[in-house]
């Protein structure tokens, strides 16, 4: 009489005159680990009595080439046993149904598969200018071509929800047409793709919301929207480490963060601890942007620097990320925004364009889309 | 940070293998038990005190894991079997939750 300790539980074989068949099964590894069926738990029956092997084996999951595996693996090792003469071994296999619908619900109809990049624009600081980066750095992002010569395709995501004002930056008021019944096309300017609260709630309705309706919505904007193909979707963040930034972070495949601050010391430990909680969240920080960096005099050229000097790059040091590059304080930067016409476009030649250009090169070399 | 390559749940374990080929292995009862969510944990008030939660209460002896689903780039958030489904398990912490048969 043997025991056998199978599962935590004693389990009594009776008139066995056979060795332990624990100890041979404990060669099998499971595929791609170097741990045990038997570490494992799997066995849920065997046996070993006058040479005849009997194995019994339950796996899960939803892969559905595993079951031939393991049993091929397990046939091996008792084969090569000298005490086994023959052997039976069956591998029950359960396969995981909610695992495979949900995968074959991504690949059915993934809004997301589309995308090559998503970056976010944080900053725990609010007024910065977050959403005038964002505006215009897809703005310049869609003037760069690709390696076919072609301009890269941009969308932006206004996640702002409270605040929305990519609409505006970006000369769009149409309401976004429903293509399905969970299905909204974003509206486009400029070439660029925007889906926003903005769109949704007219001007005379405050968005009066708790947590758990902005993650419904930062959700629906990833999985409800037909992004289709785009190189880049920028997403404008609200200020702040709260719910939006958590909720984003943990729904989207994010591949960086650009962080956005002014020069002063007040936005930019606000935004160094803002962009702290992105390294947690496994999503690293693309660099810094100084926004309001400086004004200058027209006629003379004299460059005043009103919120003080170095912020931007001594955030990127303490943060240990490139410093992306500064844009100065412009009033067609301003101008550009209340009329939906980006500075990008407008006033091409101007320095903030030229700056807005620079770094959007950046960006693009940074994660490149090319294949 | 320290990425897992693959993960999954084989029989009642979850099941790592992370960026530099170690491996971890761990039971639905101990990951029950050290659920990093507040619910379990609790959560600290101005004060610093710890307010609610429910660790060392059970030892979850019973309790399996049934399923995984990966939140963002960062963790897991693992469903058991006593409908706990609240801890979000991020890598760095289960790249420092201690192997099962030690004391923790």
């Amino acid at each position: 009489m043997i025991a056998i300790l199978v599962r935590g539980s004693l389990m009594i074989a009776l008139n066995m005159t056979a060795e332990d068949i624990l100890p041979i099964l404990q060669k099998v590894k499971y595929p791609g680990y170097t741990r045990d069926i038997v570490s494992f738990g799997l066995i849920s029956d065997a046996s070993l009595i006058q040479g005849h092997a009997k194995v019994k084996v339950e796996i899960g999951g939803s892969d559905s080439t595993l079951p031939n595996t393991l049993k091929h693996e397990i046939e091996t090792v008792l084969e090569a046993e000298p005490s086994v003469s023959s052997h039976e071994v069956r591998v029950i296999f359960k396969k995981d149904n909610d695992a495979q619908n949900s995968q074959e619900a991504d690949n059915g109809k993934n809004t997301l598969a589309g995308i090559k990049r998503i970056i976010a624009i944080a900053s725990g600081k609010g007024g910065v200018g977050k959403s005038t980066i964002t505006a215009n750095l897809a703005s310049a992002l869609s003037k760069i071509n690709n390696d076919q010569g072609e301009p890269l395709t941009i969308g932006v995501m206004d996640c702002d929800l409270y605040g929305p004002s990519i609409p505006l930056q970006l000369g769009i008021s149409e309401q976004p047409t429903a293509l399905e019944e969970n299905l909204l096309s974003p509206v486009e300017n400029h070439g660029i793709k925007v889906m926003s609260m903005g769109l949704l709630v007219d001007e005379e309705t405050p968005v009066v919301w708790r947590g758990p309706m902005v993650m419904k919505t930062i959700q629906q904007f990833a999985t409800n929207v037909d992004w289709g193909e785009l190189d880049y979707l920028l997403v404008d963040l609200p200020p702040g480490t709260g719910d939006a930034q958590l909720s984003l972070a943990q729904i989207l495949p994010l591949d960086g963060v650009v962080i956005v601050t002014t020069p002063q010391k007040a936005a930019v430990e606000v935004a160094r601890r803002g962009a702290m909680m992105f390294p947690k969240v496994n999503v690293p920080i693309l660099g810094i942007i100084e926004n309001m960096s400086f004004l200058q005099d027209q006629e003379t050229g004299e460059k005043r620097f009103l919120f003080g000097q170095g912020g931007g790059p001594l955030t990127a040091k303490n943060l240990e990320t490139v410093f992306l590059g500064e844009v100065p304080l412009d009033e067609e930067i301003r101008l550009g925004g209340d009329h939906g016409i980006p500075i990008i476009f407008g006033h091409p030649d101007s320095a903030a364009s030229a700056a807005f250009t620079e770094i959007a090169g950046e960006i693009s070399s940074l994660l490149p889309t090319g294949d | 940070m320290d990425i897992p390559v693959r993960f999954e749940i084989i029989g009642d374990s979850l099941a790592l293998k992370w960026f530099d080929g170690t491996e971890d292995f761990w039971s639905g009862s101990f990951l029950r038990k050290h659920s990093p969510s507040a619910e379990q944990t609790g959560e600290m008030d101005i004060f610093g005190r710890i307010q609610g939660g429910t660790s060392g209460m059970d030892e979850y002896k019973e309790v399996k894991l049934i399923k995984l689903f990966p939140v963002g780039n960062y963790a897991l958030r693992l469903l058991f079997s006593d409908g706990h489904s609240t801890g979000i398990y991020s890598w760095s912490y289960l790249r420092n939750l201690p192997e099962e048969n030690t004391n923790f």
